[in-house]
């Protein structure tokens, strides 16, 4: 059983070579052939070098797609790249949900140089994948792997940051339904209190 | 509550009663040539569907024989609490999933925070506020909204069902008539739509608030209101005025109503009068009976607390009265101290609260330490016919009593509290004799000495 430790992950993602960072071929004329490297990571981590049926979305989604989130691919292909993912089970369908999933919410607040430039977003992106894999990393319980992708998760927090704004606008408008109020007429009076 | 805002935004009259063509009642309690010199407009606010939710609680929590049994918790009780939790931003912080999790909370609480207790799921458009003065506490900000508030008549007409009092709806009856004798409050005449446009009044009995000597009197037995309302010192004061009335029950709140002067009002009244217990907060919860205070409403949960710790006692152990429940959407409570103290006794489903005083637990001594129980003191006043007092102990143990009375003596108190305190307390004993603008304060016994 291989060691999945976050610290070394974060630090061979950080690593990533620059042709990794490429836009795809989808979004710019001279960019990196995504759906190739997609395939070729299936192929990887299946050990099956002859594998040609690939779980991709269909046809159109794939140019739909950002640059952005395209970027966070690119990049990922490079994590997945270490050797310890070279063990997973039944990759495709996890790769799959990684990829135009998890990745793709979080490319919402994740500007792609971030990935690497940023060690806590690197930590996400790591943190993300494996999740999605179901891995427990090492020397953590599963409990504690919850709170710390929680805590790193972008789309988390914008959840949580949208939710307190809601609260807060919530707040203010009974505020101010109160003072609104408060100088309005209320309504009968049956008896002391 | 006695809305001592002034509110500067007047409404309309179809405003104040979407579902009233006739106002016509109204209109004549308003112009009467006795009428008094109302400084204020008032209405219940009920469209149809609000009208409807003010009958389903008659009929859910007024109407009920038994509210819950011996050790267990009324069945609407889990689903409230989660409500709370999911929708009210108070609750919602508190990692809690039962009552037993859930802390107290005080009147501290909602006068800080009144907007954190507004739930999620609460139509704003429906909020009307209160800014009420409070006889017993802090300025308080009082959410409520137009249901909350006319459930009042409701649960008011199950008190009256068991003395065999019913009020008569219908256009052309007073049905209400809110008595006060201060300095200043609002006054208004009104109608209530859930009593078929029967009239309401709120009417200060203060000589400067009406238009000619007499007209109180004469205003109050020309409409004849069948249900008065208001504490004892404004019935004394109404009852000085000797009116040829003949209401079907008189509803005192507010203060403590003594024997003396329930009886008094009784023998002069002819009908019952009918000591109730109502927070600002939730409204009315309980009106005394033989054996103690009866709880009027199922959808309040009654427990009780320890006075400074977050303990529940067992039934029968007297403590601070802590409610749970209501139906304002907009001051949903859990475990709300009351500030009140009791002993809860269940009788065939029916919760009652045994020997409630008012709060502020106050022990008094004699010189030689031993203590006084204010409960002591208020049943051996009790049949006297005293609107009201006030007692005071001193750091030296000296006593000061104020009383409010027409016919009470001071030497018959000086006796009385001499007896309880064995002689051994220096006691002071003045009597003000009641008018109809009254300023007297609410709070009837502290203490510069050691409390419990």
């Amino acid at each position: 059983m291989p060691r999945y430790d976050v610290f070394e992950l974060v630090t061979h993602l950080r690593k990533c070579p620059d042709a990794y960072l490429k836009p795809s071929n989808l979004t710019h004329p001279d960019g990196l052939d995504s759906v190739a490297l997609i395939c070729d990571t299936y192929r990887v981590i299946n050990l099956n070098f002859l594998q040609k049926e690939f779980k991709l979305p269909y046809a159109n989604p794939l140019k739909w797609k950002k640059d952005n989130e395209w970027r966070a691919i690119h990049m990922s292909a490079w994590l997945l790249s270490h050797k310890v993912f070279l063990n997973i089970s039944k990759p495709d369908e996890k790769l799959f949900m990684f990829w135009f999933k998890d990745l793709s919410d979080a490319s919402d607040y994740v500007e792609a140089d971030q990935w690497i430039n940023d060690e806590e977003r690197a930590e996400e992106m790591v943190r993300l994948l494996l999740n999605r894999c179901e891995i427990i990393p090492y020397g953590e319980s599963h409990e504690e792997a919850a709170d710390k992708l929680s805590s790193v998760s972008s789309a988390e927090r914008h959840k949580v940051l949208t939710q307190s704004y809601e609260a807060h606008e919530r707040i203010m408008q009974i505020k101010r339904e109160m003072a609104e109020k408060k100088a309005r007429e209320a309504a009968n009076t049956y008896g002391r209190e | 509550m006695d809305a001592s805002s002034n509110p500067q935004i007047a409404l309309t009259d179809a405003e104040r009663f979407p579902l009233l063509d006739d106002l016509s009642f109204l209109n004549a309690l308003r112009q009467d040539a006795f009428a008094p010199k109302f400084n204020f407009k008032s209405g219940d606010r009920l469209n149809a569907a609000q009208l409807l939710k003010v009958k389903a609680h008659k009929a859910e929590h007024c109407d009920k024989k038994s509210f819950w049994t011996d050790g267990q918790q009324p069945i609407w009780l889990a689903d409230y609490l989660k409500w709370c939790r999911e929708t009210v931003p108070f609750y919602q912080n508190n990692n809690i999933n039962n009552t037993t999790d859930f802390p107290t909370i005080s009147r501290e609480d909602v006068r800080k925070y009144p907007h954190l207790f507004v739930s999620n799921d609460s139509n704003l458009d429906e909020l009307l506020v209160y800014y009420t003065s409070g006889s017993t506490g802090a300025k308080l900000d009082v959410l409520f909204d137009a249901v909350s508030q006319a459930t009042w008549l409701p649960q008011i007409e199950s008190v009256l069902a068991n003395f065999e009092v019913s009020i008569t709806k219908g256009k052309n009856t007073t049905a209400i008539a809110l008595i006060c004798a201060q300095e200043k409050t609002l006054t208004y005449a009104s109608l209530s739509t859930y009593l078929e446009g029967a009239g309401i009044l709120k009417v200060n009995l203060n000589p400067s608030e009406w238009n000619a000597i007499g007209d109180a009197k004469n205003y109050l037995e020309k409409y004849n209101p069948q249900i008065l309302t208001g504490d004892p010192l404004a019935f004394m004061a109404l009852l000085d005025l000797q009116p040829q009335l003949t209401p079907k029950a008189l509803i005192s709140s507010a203060m403590k109503l003594t024997k003396g002067t329930k009886d008094t009002l009784e023998n002069y009244f002819k009908c019952p009068v009918i000591d109730l217990y109502s927070l600002t907060e939730c409204r009315n919860i309980a009106y005394a009976s033989g054996i103690g205070h009866q709880a009027i409403r199922s959808d309040l949960y009654l427990e009780i607390f320890d006075a400074h710790q977050d303990i529940k006692l067992p039934d029968g152990e007297r403590g601070e009265l802590v409610v749970t429940g209501g139906s304002n959407p907009f001051l949903p409570l859990v475990r709300y101290r009351t500030g009140d103290f009791c002993s809860l006794k269940l009788v065939n489903g029916i919760p009652y609260l045994v020997d409630l005083e008012a709060r502020n637990p106050v022990v008094f001594f004699t010189n030689a330490g031993e203590k006084v129980r204010t409960i002591d003191i208020s049943n051996r006043l009790s049949h006297l016919s005293l609107a009201g007092y006030k007692m005071h102990q001193h750091k030296d143990k000296q006593i000061a009593f104020v009383g409010y009375s027409n016919d009470v003596t001071s030497e018959e108190i000086l006796e009385l509290l001499n007896g309880i305190f064995k002689n051994d307390c220096a006691i002071s004993v003045s009597i003000q004799t009641i008018s109809q603008n009254n300023a007297a304060e609410k709070t009837q016994y502290s203490s510069e000495l050691m409390t419990p």
